[in-house]
């Protein structure tokens, strides 16, 4: 507790509290632009942070991070056309309330909900995350390896589209991470002779490449496209408290579960969106209206991924393990300041960790007011020509990747893993489930041999171990249920026939 | 048109002494080192020790004009710093190009993550020292080298964990020990200084090795110093006997040293190494030293070969006989 207050008087004064402003305004901007995501804005300023003050550099990153996940809300209301990813499921019942001449009420209850959901989060990240430190401290190699091998199959299993092609991406992603200096015994591998490849593929490349350089091709190839909008009327985006009342448990619903998927390793802000949606449309009165202009689906929608970022936080900060895409980026942001995270981070670094939690409180509130007042300024300059977006973001890349390691090499791999998930997404290939491969791979690695050294070789621990056998039978239950109800589904049908 | 052509003689007379002046200028000049920035190369990520030392002996060269040109600190991270140790090996040998790195060099050629050592570089000096010793948990019952060496003995055949991070210095410090006490150690890979603390305070490993550094930074999250490789015992750890007091002839006090590829001259590394030296008066260089629990030691190229020469002796013994993981 006096942590959290002494990090909270100390992000309000000025120059902490500009960088999550700064951070917070950027991201609500970025995230409203259509093409350009969260993901992009945090991956570019990376470079931009390596001789700031960690703490600066960090709580300005979780500004961004909360900021675009809530602007996206802006153009999938105004456009149908998520600013993020995350936005996809408010643009069902957003733009048609927008189309039907109320797109103030729909942003100001996607307003209201993103903060709702946000403070939601923030409180449990606040008061879950001491205990589950204290606890993950007695977390060997066994429990992490099992735990990692859970996020993988969980965020194979729950990206957008098929559960194989989830698994695709994510063992390509992982295949991505093996050349360079094996962690478990100090040797080089499948590096072919090339020195270049000695210190494998970096993190910062591979974000830019996959997250950003993917969508500058991408919007480059679709330039010309312009999306319908429809612009904002006089009415007011504020709503009356008496006006919340009957959302109120859709909305603590909805920031819970969001919260909780968040919690889930690897899971992003897309999937706690659409599952907080499907919720609130399975238990509604009204669930015709879903689709056409619901109140209730854009609630549901902008609690759960506003409250995902605030849950995702929760494993990166007691464990060292991303909760989403964006919070591998962070994981990454940590080490580049030499912070090695992982459950001792709250005993070594409790200034830093206490700052990225209230860091997130604060970002929520700025969020509230930077969306409430500027909504309008921001509906009109979201239209902001690709033509100037396009070259600025790839020359930043390109210095940003350069600036890691002095080496062209880096910069090639942005231009390389840009084709490759530019081309992966046009095979319908999600690209989350890649990063995520990519960051956990040498941690699953790192564990297994470790654990093996510990226990001589012997797999055992993995069903002795209590926490371990629990992960390991999630992971197996979630492989087999896709395959499963698929059968029972075949056996139905097959009953309703006969 | 005579006018002309004298003018003319002469313009191109004047022109080539001109140039012959100018040649005969330059080539003390050009011999002057050093003549453009040094280039120094971190091999590690910008934020740790030794880009911190880097860039504090980078300021202070340049603000106390202790060489005539400015020093500029690069980082090329990666491959436990193979990738920037081969970067300088593989570079002109003209004294532009230099790295800062530590006893490392020396474990990566034995343990064959390199096909270089120290033998491929002028050696410049070595500016600084941070002892390293054995850390176990608080709440262990192990405090001493004896109850290490007891609990192997209980445990055969190298049950008996310490957290590493394998083929660095930490890797091999245990192993000498075990070697001389007649047991073994069995290595468990954590990595880093903090992974190593998270396996030996989570209690997953018996112990590790860590940094007098680390010991000081540590201390509120439960780890315990109860040995120190050093010659003598250490001011700000008084308490804690070195390993020749234990009954253990192992040392290795871990150190930043400078390198420059084979074959840079001999004058051009003096002017460096004396730079350097210089530089390690200054009052501002030293208090960041304190902060980081170093100390302050400098030792020239010759002295630090002869070190180095004897860890890469003492490292092999125990790749050879001791630890079979690196055998091909």
């Amino acid at each position: 507790m006096e942590h959290f207050l002494a990090a909270f008087a100390n992000l309000l004064t000025p120059v902490p509290f500009l960088h999550v402003l700064m951070g917070t305004a950027a991201g609500v901007f970025v995230g409203a632009v259509p093409g350009l995501t969260g993901g992009m804005l945090i991956a570019l300023t990376l470079p931009l942070t390596f001789y700031m003050d960690s703490t600066l550099a960090m709580i300005m990153l979780v500004g961004m991070y909360v900021g675009s996940v809530a602007g996206g809300l802006i153009s999938a209301t105004l456009l149908r056309m998520p600013g993020t990813p995350s936005s996809i499921m408010t643009t069902f019942d957003g733009y048609p309330m927008a189309r039907d001449g109320r797109p103030e009420r729909a942003l100001g209850i996607g307003i209201g909900a993103s903060f709702v959901g946000g403070i939601t989060a923030g409180v449990i990240l606040a008061l879950l995350s001491p205990p589950l430190s204290r606890w993950a401290t007695t977390f060997g190699p066994w429990e992490y390896f099992t735990m990692t091998l859970m996020a993988v199959v969980l965020i194979a299993s729950l990206s957008q589209g098929s559960m194989m092609k989830g698994l695709l991406s994510g063992v390509l992603g992982m295949l991505v991470a093996m050349p360079g200096l094996n962690p478990a015994d100090g040797q080089l591998r499948l590096t072919f002779g090339f020195h270049t490849l000695d210190a494998g593929f970096k993190l910062l490349p591979v974000l830019l490449g996959v997250f950003v350089m993917s969508q500058v091709i991408k919007e480059a190839v679709n330039i010309l496209n312009r999306p319908e909008r429809v612009t904002m009327g006089q009415a007011s985006v504020f709503l009356r408290l008496s006006e919340w009342r009957r959302h109120w448990v859709n909305l603590l619903r909805s920031s819970v579960i969001g919260t909780f998927i968040g919690i889930l390793p690897g899971v992003g802000s897309s999937i706690s969106s659409m599952v907080c949606y499907a919720t609130a449309k399975g238990t509604s009165k009204n669930p015709e209206v879903f689709g056409t202009g619901s109140e209730e689906g854009i609630v549901a929608s902008e609690a759960g991924n506003n409250a995902n970022v605030g849950g995702a936080l929760v494993p990166l900060v007691t464990m060292g393990i991303p909760g989403s895409p964006i919070d591998a980026i962070l994981l990454g942001a940590l080490i580049l300041h030499n912070l090695q995270p992982g459950p001792l981070l709250f005993i070594n670094n409790p200034d830093i960790v206490w700052a990225m939690i209230d860091s997130y409180l604060l970002a929520n509130v700025l969020m509230l007011i930077i969306m409430l007042f500027a909504v309008r300024i921001i509906a009109k300059v979201m239209y902001i020509d690709r033509v100037f977006l396009l070259p600025t973001i790839f020359v930043f890349c390109m210095v940003g990747s350069y600036s890691l390691g002095s080496s062209f090499f880096d910069a090639a791999a942005v231009i390389g893993f840009g084709i490759l998930g530019y081309c992966l997404e046009r095979a319908k290939i999600p690209l989350g489930p890649f990063v995520i491969g990519f960051v956990l791979a040498p941690i699953l690695e790192r564990e297994l041999r470790s654990g093996l050294m510990l226990s001589d070789g012997s797999y055992l621990p993995i069903v002795t171990r209590p926490l371990a056998l629990i992960f390991v039978s999630v992971s197996v239950a979630l492989l087999l249920y896709p395959v499963i109800t698929e059968k029972w589904r075949k056996r139905r049908n097959a009953a309703k026939q006969a | 048109m005579r006018s002309d052509r004298i003018s003319r003689k002469g313009m191109i007379l004047a022109g080539a002494v001109a140039i012959g002046l100018w040649m005969g200028l330059a080539v003390p000049v050009q011999a002057a080192f050093p003549e453009k920035p040094v280039k120094v190369i971190v091999p590690v990520k910008p934020g740790g020790t030794i880009d911190t030392v880097a860039r504090i002996f980078q300021k202070t060269i340049d603000e106390n004009k202790l060489l005539p040109v400015p020093m500029a600190v690069v980082n090329k991270p990666g491959a436990a710093g193979a990738v920037g140790t081969r970067t300088v090996k593989d570079s002109e040998p003209d004294g532009h190009t230099i790295v800062i790195f530590h006893s490392g060099v020396v474990t990566a050629a034995a343990s064959g993550v390199t096909d270089f050592d120290h033998n491929h570089f002028e050696i410049i000096a070595k500016t600084g020292e941070m002892p390293m010793g054995l850390g176990t948990a608080k709440d262990s019952s192990l405090n001493t080298v004896a109850d290490l060496i007891s609990g192997a003995k209980e445990t055969p055949g190298g049950a008996f964990k310490y957290a590493t991070n394998i083929g660095l210095p930490v890797h091999f410090l245990p192993l000498m020990v075990a070697d001389q006490a007649g047991i073994k150690f069995g290595p468990v890979q954590a990595g880093g200084g903090v992974n190593r603390l998270n396996s030996v305070v989570g209690g997953h490993t018996k112990f590790g090795v860590f940094s007098v550094l680390d010991f000081l930074k540590y201390d509120a999250a439960g780890l315990q110093p109860v040995v120190l490789f050093a010659p003598e015992r250490h001011a700000k750890l008084p308490n804690v006997p070195t390993a020749k007091e234990s009954g253990y002839d192992v040392s290795w006090v871990e150190m930043r040293m400078w390198l420059a590829p084979k074959g840079t001259p001999k004058d051009r590394v003096d002017i460096l190494a004396k730079a350097l030296g210089d530089a390690m008066k200054a009052p501002e260089l030293l208090k960041t030293f304190g902060e980081l629990g170093m100390d302050a030691t400098f030792g020239d190229g010759d002295s630090v070969k002869a070190d180095l020469d004897d860890r890469l002796k003492r490292v092999k013994h125990i790749v050879d006989t001791v630890d079979v993981q690196f055998k091909k």
